[in-house]
């Protein structure tokens, strides 16, 4: 079985770090790009900005977003062997990276408010693969965007019209809260856990990502056209469009249940990948 | 063309909803925890540790600073979550508040009773802000960290008038058609 050493996961990981917190996602950056030709004039000074921005965090190493977010580890497990203990070694790795880099440590005691001071603990979620590596894909999300999170448990009778209402209304209440245009990402199904869970791994995708799973596109491309119909748009100006892009996730629930949750990730969206 | 204000500021009543404006001066940092102890200060009528008369507060948490004193990045919070505090803050003197997003009705009618107003900037754009920002000095509350209260100087600091001190509020998605009406 393939042995990772603890100093490649490292080396990896900081670099997925890096390139969450600097780079702005190509794909969000040729939708500025894009959307600039789209907006009125007025507007495309501001579009600017986000664009100088991207270029001021790659160019002077400053985060994207001040608000550095807690760091949400997916791992993908395959064959491997690990010679190191993984929660222990990633939280190692972020608080260091956080100190050296003058990043934001925002992860608070839920009642004292107490800093914790250091950005950890890493919430890591994990997976297993039949593949010869480990993999993983880093989120860097931040309070504005978390607290657009929703999710409801429906009637199993309730059906998909009610659904995509909720949905719609949710979003037309958080307005321009979490930073549009955003990423939304909607699980439907499993257990209210893993629909929420879900929801937040869409995310990850690039835009004009289509699922295998037609009806997960046909409901994505509905509420794209919904929300972008809202009066929101980018920061809520106005102008070019709400959410970049919906991704939706349908799992196999209970015949007594049918949870539905949502996640929105901002215009600055940030994440990086390693593999070893 | 964006309007010039200087602060401390006498006079924001010219101010209209929808303006891009250029900020000057010197302003403070405060968001929620800090919020929390400036209401308490108020009501239990204690020396506050910055003034408020003319002054202008930018709900922001920076990253710490970096080798030069100065934060990397520093966008804008948002505002709903101080809402409950914002009256009580414009009653006590407070002329301006900064962030990104809408605010409560109550926001609103405070902003035409105290003749204050609310500024919205760029949200996720913290790398861009933090470099119209000249120099920063934490004033108080430093048990808190990024939620401390900072005095920055700011440069052509980008902003827009969200309510004015009529009370005119910018809705969700208004700002765009406003644009065109005056163009």
């Amino acid at each position: 079985m393939k042995k990772i050493r603890k100093k490649d996961f490292v080396r990896r990981m900081e670099e997925a770090l890096h390139t969450a917190h600097f780079s702005l996602r190509p794909d969000v950056f040729a939708y500025f790009e894009r959307i600039k030709d789209e907006v009125p004039s007025g507007a495309k000074e501001i579009v600017s900005v986000y664009q100088e921005n991207a270029f001021l965090a790659h160019q002077e190493k400053r985060a994207l977003c001040q608000d550095t977010g807690y760091v949400q580890v997916y791992l993908y497990h395959g064959r491997v062997c690990l010679d190191f203990p993984l929660q222990a070694t990633i939280e190692e790795v972020v608080r260091s990276f956080y100190k050296k880099h003058h990043l934001r440590a925002s992860l608070a005691h839920p009642l004292t408010r107490e800093n914790t001071g250091d950005n950890t603990p890493v919430f890591l979620t994990t997976e297993w693969t039949e593949e010869e590596r480990l993999e993983g894909v880093i989120l860097i999300k931040g309070g504005g965007s978390e607290n657009t999170t929703r999710s409801r448990l429906f009637l199993p009778t309730d059906g998909l019209p009610k659904i995509e209402e909720w949905i719609v209304e949710e979003m037309k209440s958080i307005g321009s809260k979490g930073c549009p245009p955003y990423l939304l990402g909607v699980g439907i199904g499993g257990t209210l856990e893993k629909a929420l869970s879900a929801s937040k791994q869409m995310l990850l995708k690039p835009l004009g990502y289509r699922s295998s799973d037609a009806t997960a596109n046909e409901i994505a491309h509905s509420l794209k056209q919904k929300i972008n119909s809202l009066p929101i748009g980018f920061q809520g100006l106005g102008f070019g469009e709400t959410v970049m892009d919906v991704f939706v996730k349908i799992l196999p629930c209970h015949i007594a249940t049918l949870p539905v949750a949502f996640s929105i990730g901002c215009n600055s969206v940030r994440q990086g990948h390693f593999s070893l | 063309m964006a309007i010039s204000l200087h602060f401390p500021t006498e006079d924001i009543s010219h101010l209209r909803c929808g303006q891009m404006l250029h900020l000057s001066g010197i302003i403070y940092t405060a968001r929620d925890q800090a919020h929390k102890r400036l209401a308490e200060a108020i009501q239990n009528q204690k020396d506050l540790p910055i003034p408020l008369q003319g002054q202008l507060i930018y709900y922001c948490g920076p990253t710490p600073p970096r080798e030069d004193g100065l934060f990397g990045s520093a966008g804008p919070t948002t505002s709903a979550r101080m809402d409950p505090f914002t009256p009580l803050l414009f009653s006590a003197g407070l002329t301006a508040c900064m962030g990104k997003g809408p605010r409560s009705e109550e926001v609103r009618q405070a902003c035409a009773q105290y003749k204050s107003i609310y500024l919205i900037t760029f949200g996720g754009a913290g790398a861009f802000l933090a470099k119209h920002i000249t120099s920063q000095r934490l004033v108080a509350y430093p048990d808190l960290g990024t939620e401390a209260i900072y005095e920055l100087t700011v440069e052509e600091f980008p902003a827009i008038v969200a309510i004015d001190s009529e009370g005119k509020a910018l809705s969700e998605g208004e700002w765009a058609s406003l644009q065109e009406e005056n163009a």
